[in-house]
Formats: structure tokens, sequence, C-alpha cells
């Protein structure tokens, strides 16, 4: 079942690490064929979907094997009567999203790379956007995986139904792991059904501390909108914005825009405008996608509590640093913050993690060039959180027992897994 | 069981033997039970199994618990974690002695951020008591199991507990932020955060719903919500369950996903009436309780499109809930139906089956036939929009042979819940009472992925032994009735 395809394994290269060879697999059990046989030969494995998202995680301490998934990319089952699908791991998430619509329907995650990603490779870095503030993340969405292992299995976990506490939750295990304890094969999903209306609220502040008290204050509120977020340099303006997703019927979403438009006016906006249609669509498409793909910068999250963002954002608000931070983009109810440094900023960077270390959170350089990566460790640039955890010993013994041959993307994950 | 053997079982001995005597150093002397008539409260939880512990522990904080349990590594005796007994699949019931540790004394909220909406509490902290603290707020803590008033959320942790608003809302996993546990070694290891996104396997993740076999918990960090602006309440009243399980499924199907949609049978509703709950109507084969909440906007075209659906599929009367305290009091029947069903006979046994939400009619059909082909009665009150069914059938411990056909039926049920698609339990946990089950859901190899998991956690398996994964022989005779019983 095994094809080898015509494509080089250069294309299949993480900066000037280029495996021995590709495998793209046709059926899950070739997959896991493929895994165990790596396993059993020591060779290391790099689960491949679109490679989209290949830029996280540290450098493999060794890649011999690109596993390619992105053959597997059909909708097993779809029952829209039930909310729920199944479907291969090389899916492309807007394929999946566009059957879903077909039914009046759609998954609630609105992750960078939204089309060209694949589902495999969104939750196995546990890609996310705005909408997690109503929606929730991958987390709260997959009802069931099946997953490869480097044992040659095929191990079922969770199951097709909402609800559902029988045997441990292994799909937690495997989404945000970066596939370093089992390559997804298949994943069932809970969907929504597509809200009836949609608007967006754009509100222009002078200085952060207003972006912050007004998009907490509608973050936090009664109306649940769908997203709030405050951006600065976003698709131009350079300004600090706050950025308010209504969504719903018509009724509510006039509501929410009603509201947010109020408040954004109590709070001091300079100015208040509603986008729909096209312009809503687009500027959220550029939110997205704020920072990915871009050649040589580098893209920093970090993360706080809610109420900490204003201190969080510092380092991205006075003059000075703006040279180094270039645009910001913040979930205001989540306290969690990218910012983008056009220059990959070394200095800017390792300065933004502290901070965000000092207020209790993380800092993860999601994307950045060779050089930059290069030398530091990208789950904690500045190297002050893994000190202060007492977790990375059970995350290792978690490692040991699922992939005890090192086989899955050895080393590129958090804490040296 | 003989009266000499009950007697010699009950018997209390003058002094405590060492164990004991160095769990009284660690808690105190008032805190450990020990003697057989201080230990019978404790073989029991909501199912209907029984265990007995060597002892129960009554810790006061996270440094005792720290050393009972290294008392108990030292003496390698097994750790259960125990919360307020309310769990319905024996999850607390000791099968291999031990020691029990109880948190019903560490309850206190410890902190409160109304700012970030997140809470951190003990774990003896009891699930309603919670929503009470910060209501004040505008907020609540959304699972809310049917026991709320009484669990608590260390045992809600345990089980990945659920409740009639998790259709909109999620069960204890989307609400458990991060977890301060100790492993079997007696370590303590912090999990997540109240801060999103910590870097890393999603270890809180895996803790919650692992039913005390991977750690004890000592500190839950939640999130918690906002009190929707409105609310509006429905009570739709049907002549079959045939209909109001189409109600149920078509709603779901037009893509309504209300906060709650409960349905109780006629049965229920009997039991209900005779325990004194006033506002069912004695006469209805079944009603649908549906909330829908949200903006006030939006609730008018919401409450719209629900009643026309009851109607098309068959409500014969759709009831709403004019005030909060006539919402209560729906609530309260709701809430209190198990308790009711006491009325029809002394004992139920309660399952937990989930199924495709578009597969609940044929379900059904199935339950009355399993209740008519064993001539017990099951009484069908449950969460109907997340197709987590709660048939319970209800009997008399007393009559000789009654408890075996119980279970012999509550078995075809499961099997016809896994033949659908669907599972054994939504949000009771397997425990003891289900894991002879296990295989029909599971392979070999899933269950070894599981054995992998606890291995990481638990590496000598002292913390809750026996229960969850099936012994060989159940296997076997799971296999055996899969065959042979035929719907």
């Amino acid at each position: 079942m095994i094809a080898t395809v015509d494509r080089p394994p250069t294309q299949y290269a993480l900066a000037e690490l280029v495996p021995n060879r590709v495998e793209c697999v046709a059926s899950a059990e070739a997959a896991a064929a493929c895994l165990n046989r790596a396993a059993q030969e020591g060779e290391a494995v790099v689960p491949w979907g679109a490679g989209t998202k290949q830029s996280q995680g540290n450098f493999p301490a060794r890649y011999d094997v690109a596993l390619d998934m992105s053959a597997l990319d059909s909708i097993i089952e779809y029952e829209p009567a039930d909310l729920v699908v199944t479907a291969g791991a090389g899916i492309t998430l807007a394929a999946l999203q566009r059957r879903l619509a077909e039914s009046g329907q759609f998954l609630p995650l609105d992750p960078p790379y939204s089309q060209t990603a694949t589902l495999g490779g969104t939750l196995a870095t546990n890609a996310r956007g705005p909408s997690r503030l109503l929606y929730g993340t991958a987390r709260d969405m997959v009802l069931g995986l099946r997953v490869a292992t480097p044992q040659g299995e095929l191990v079922k976990s969770g199951g097709r139904v909402v609800k559902n506490v029988v045997g441990y939750d292994l799909n937690k295990l495997h989404i945000g792991a970066l596939g370093t304890a089992g390559v997804m094969v298949e994943v069932t999903l809970k969907v929504q059904p597509l809200p009836a209306a949609e608007a967006t609220v754009v509100a222009t502040f002078g200085d952060l501390a207003g972006a912050c008290r007004v998009a907490s204050r509608i973050a936090h509120s009664i109306l649940y909108p769908r997203a709030v977020d405050i951006a600065r340099n976003v698709s131009g303006a350079p300004e600090w914005r706050v950025l308010v997703w209504a969504s719903g019927s018509p009724a509510t979403v006039e509501r929410q825009v009603r509201d947010a438009t109020d408040w954004c006016n109590e709070g001091g906006a300079r100015s208040v405008d509603r986008l729909d249609g096209d312009a809503h669509r687009s500027l959220w498409r550029s939110v997205v996608e704020f920072g990915r793909a871009s050649k040589g910068g580098a893209l920093l999250k970090v993360t706080c509590l809610p109420n900490k963002l204003g201190a969080l954002l510092m380092p991205a608000s006075d003059a000075g640093s703006m040279d180094a931070i270039t645009g910001v983009v913040a979930r205001a109810g989540n306290g969690v913050a990218y910012l983008y440094s056009e220059s990959a900023n070394v200095g800017a960077i390792l300065s933004a993690s502290a901070v965000a270390t000092a207020l209790g959170g993380s800092a993860v350089l999601e994307e950045a060039p060779l050089n930059l990566k290069d030398g530091l460790d990208v789950w904690d640039p500045a190297g002050g959180a893994s000190g202060r955890r007492d977790d990375l010993p059970l995350m290792r013994a978690v490692k040991a027992q699922f992939d005890p041959e090192g086989t899955l993307n050895p080393g590129r994950y958090v804490g040296g897994i | 069981m003989s009266a000499a053997t009950l007697i010699e079982r009950y018997r209390a001995p003058a002094e405590p033997p060492p164990m004991i005597a160095e769990l009284q150093a660690i808690c105190g002397k008032a805190h450990v039970l020990w003697r057989p008539d201080e230990l019978r409260t404790y073989e029991y939880d909501g199912s209907i199994d029984v265990g007995h512990p060597e002892a129960v522990v009554l810790v006061g904080s996270r440094d005792e618990a720290v050393a009972v349990v290294k008392l108990a590594c030292r003496y390698g005796r097994p750790i259960v974690a125990r919360g307020a007994g309310t769990g319905l699949s024996g999850g607390a019931i000791m099968t291999h002695g031990g020691i029990a540790v109880g948190f019903s004394r560490m309850r206190r909220i410890l902190e409160i951020d109304v700012e970030n909406a997140r809470a951190v509490c003990e774990p003896g902290v009891v699930n309603l008591d919670l929503t009470k603290a910060v209501a004040q707020h505008g907020l609540y803590y959304a699972p809310d199991p049917s026991s709320q008033a009484a669990c608590s959320l260390g045992g809600n942790v345990a089980e990945n507990s659920g409740g009639a608003h998790c259709l909109a809302y999620g069960v204890t996993t989307n609400h458990v932020v991060g977890l301060e546990v100790i492993l079997a070694d007696g370590s303590v290891v912090n999990t997540g955060s109240a801060i999103a996104d910590t870097p890393g396997y999603d270890l809180t993740g895996l803790v919650v719903g692992s039913e005390g076999t991977f750690a004890l918990v000592t500190k839950v960090v939640v999130r918690l919500m906002r009190v929707q602006e409105s609310v509006r309440t429905l009570l739709a009243i049907y002549d079959s369950v045939d209909a109001a399980s189409k109600t149920t499924s078509t709603i779901i199907a037009a893509g309504i996903i209300p906060a709650a949609l409960e349905m109780m049978d006629g049965l229920t509703i009997e039991a209900l009436r005779r325990a004194g709950h006033k506002g069912l109507p004695s006469d209805a084969q079944a009603v649908l309780l549906v909330e829908v909440e949200g903006l006030k906007e939006g609730l008018v075209e919401l409450v719209d499109q629900v009643e026309r659906i009851c109607v098309q599929e068959g409500a014969r009367e759709i009831r709403t809930a004019r005030s909060s305290e006539e919402r209560d009091q729906l609530w309260k029947a709701r809430k209190g139906a198990l308790g009711a069903l006491g009325q029809i006979k002394p004992n139920y046994y309660l399952q937990d089956g989930v199924i495709p939400r578009t597969r609940l009619l044929e379900v059904l059909r199935t339950v009355t036939e399993v209740s008519e082909r064993y001539d017990i009665p099951i009484a069908n009150v449950f969460h109907a929009g997340d197709g987590n069914l709660h048939p319970c059938l209800v009997f008399d411990q007393r009559v000789p042979g009654d408890t075996a056909k119980v279970v012999a039926a509550g078995a075809d049920i499961l099997r016809k819940c896994v033949e659908v698609g669907g599972t054994l339990s939504g949000e009771h946990g397997v425990g003891l009472e289900k894991q002879a089950y296990m295989s029909w859901v599971f392979t070999p190899e899933d269950f070894e992925a599981m054995h992998r998991i606890k291995r990481a956690f638990d590496p000598d398996g002292s913390l809750n032994p026996g229960k969850i994964f099936p012994t060989p022989d159940q296997v076997e005779a799971a296999a055996r009735l899969w065959a042979a019983r035929s719907l």
C-alpha cells in the first residue's frame, strides 16, 4: 500500500535536515506499518500533513523518514442530523469545511493556513484562532481518534457520540502533541450549525490600556461574542484596534453590534465602524493568517491571565520597541497574544518572552527563521518557564510509554521530548 | 454471609494496628476511621456495588494526603480517593482493600478570580456550592450533575461528570483548566493552569475522567461562565415516547442546540406525582424539558422554532415557565426524578448509555421491549439532546433473582447502544459497573494504549485497582453475551 511518490525528500526538508526517504501512505494500516518499521530500524519519523506548520517545534534530533499523510483525505462518515463527522487526518480543513457547509454546518476552528493545512496537522499543533472565545479549542471538538502507533497498531480512543466517559480520554494526549505519541489517522468531530448572521465591530483606540479595558468588558460580557481580539498593524492599521466578531441570529447580532459599539464609544474609542460581508470576512482572514508564512519574520505566542494583557503587550506598545515588534494580535478573553517581529529581532523576542514568563504565562516561538531558532528552546525562549514546572518528568514518562524508541519527531517537543 | 462471620467482621479490635497508628499520627485520631462499624458507610457509593476499605482517612490538607500516599506506598496498600460517595459506577468502592482517602474536609474555595472568570478549589468543594459562591458576580460553574447539591468537584474530575446543561456547554473536562495532583509515589504535579495554552501534553485532560486511577486530585482550577441574560424553559407534553424522541432528533437536526433538552417518560412522571411533585401532567407518556438561553433578542425566534418542531412532531401541549419559581419547580422535578423512583420499587439500577441522536426512537423502543421481556419496569429520565440515555431499571433487591434479572436486562440495553454506534457511558464512568462490557467497545490494542498511559502515571497500579479494565474472564463472558443475545 505504500506508494513511493515522485516528490523528492528535499520537499520535506526541515532547514538543512533532509529525510532519507518519503513514505506517502494511502491507508491507516500503511501508516502504522511505516511507523513500526521505522521503530524497529531505529529511524526517526516526521509526520507530515501539508507541511504548513513544520516551522513549529525545535529541530528534530534525528530525521530519517517523512510520513506524508495527505492521501488519507476522505470523509469517512458524516451524519448532519447528528452534527458529527469522521474524516481522514489528511483532509484539508478547507475541504472539510466545504463539505460541512453544504449541510449548513461547520467546524468552529479557525486556525492559520486555513486553506492549505490538513486536519491532522491542525490538531497535532493544536492550532486555533479567534473563535476559541465562544467555541473553545480542538479539545472541545474532538470526539474520537484513530491513531497509528510505533508498535504498528491502530488504536481507537473516544467514539462517535457527543458524550463519552468510557476508557481513558486519549484524545487529549494527541491534540497538540506534535505527533510525538502517535500519528492521528482518523478524527471524529462534533460540528456546529453555521450562524445565521455575522458582523464585525472595529474600534480604534489611542492607547493600549483603553483597548484592553473595552475588549475585556466585551469579551467577558453576556453578549457572548464569537471573538474579541486586540490588534495592531494587522492589515495595515497602525493603531490599537478592538475587533468584535458578532454572530448568531440576525437579532442577536444586531444587539451584539449595538452594545459593543456603545461600549467602545464609552471607553474612549476614536472611531467605531461596522463591517459586514466580504469586509468582515477578509478582516478575520488577515487576523487568522497574521504573521504566518512570512519569509524571515518571527512570530511569538505569549500568554497570561486575560486581565494582565496590558502588561503582556507592553513590549509592543512603546514607540521604541515598535521597530522590533511590528504587529500584534491578542485574544482578549483568553489571555493569548501573537507578537510579530518582521526583522526577527532576537532581543525583542527574548524580552517579550521574559515578560510573559514573569506574568506566570508561557512563550512559544511558533515561526522563526533558522538562525533565530538555533540555540534556543522554542517552547521556552527566555529559559525561565521550564524550571518552575513540575510536570515535565510525567510528560517524559508518557512519551517513554507511547514511543519508547523515540521514533516520532524526536527532540521537537516540550522538555526535549 | 453467616451471622458468625458478620459478628467477626464488625467486632472492634482493642488497639489500632501499626499502619492505622501511623495514619493517626498524620491526620489525627478523629480523622482516621478503622473500626469495622465506622467503615460501613464507606463500603458503598451510589452504585449497587460493595467493598471493604481497611481504613478511611479524611485528609485535611495536600501535605497530609501526600504523607498518606507515601505511607500506603511503604505498606504496599492500594489507595482509593473518595469525594462525596455519590458516584454511580462503583468508582469509590474498594475491591482490593487498602486505604480510602476522603476529601470531604478539603472543601475550601481557595480563590475566585472574577475578572478572569476562574476559581481554584479544593477537591471536596460541593459542585453547587461553587456556583452559589460566584453567583453574586453573575458567574456560575457550568457542569451540573443531578447530584450537584452533594457531589464534590474532585469526584466530578475523576468521573468527568456531565449534567443537564452540558448539551450546550460541555462536561467537566471542558471546564477544568488545571489541577494539582499527587502521584502514587507521593510526588506533587501541577498540570495546566488558569492561564491558557500551557505548552506540552494535556495532562489535565488525561486526568479528568481517569476515575481516580492516575492520581489524587488536591486542587481544581476551573473556568466559570457568565450567567446568560435571558432564559426560557418549556415543557412539551406528549402522548407517546416516540413523538418526544422524534422531536429531540428533529431539534438537533435543525441545528438548534438548546442549553438543555431533557426527557422524562410516563413512569417517571408517575413516580414524581406519587412523590408529591406538582406541575407535571399525570396522564402524559413523555415530557421534554427544553431550556434555551442567550440574549433576549434572540430568544423569541428560538422559542418559536422549538415550539413549532414540538407541535409538528406531536406534542399535545406546550407550557412555558412564567416565573423563575415555575422554572425551579420543573428542574426540581427533573433533578429529583431518580429519588422519586423509590415510589415504584425500592431499588433502581441506573444506566448511562449514549447513542447518536438520530437513533433515539429506535433505541427507546428496544428499552421498552427489554422491559417487557424481563418484566422489569424501566423509567427513562435523561439527557435526550446529548443522546445520553438513563434507563432506570426499578426492582426490589429482596426479591430473589431480581438483581440478576436487572443486570441481564441492563446488558441488553447497553449492547443495543453499542450496536447503533454509541457507547456504554456518557457521564457516570466505567468503574466496576461496566468493565465487564468494555470489550464490546475496545480491542486489545486499544486496552494496551490505555495501559500505557496508566503505567506512565501509576506504574505499580496502586491507585484504585480493579477498575475500568475487564478481567480475561469478563472479556470471554462479554463475547458469549454478544453472540448469544439477539434483540
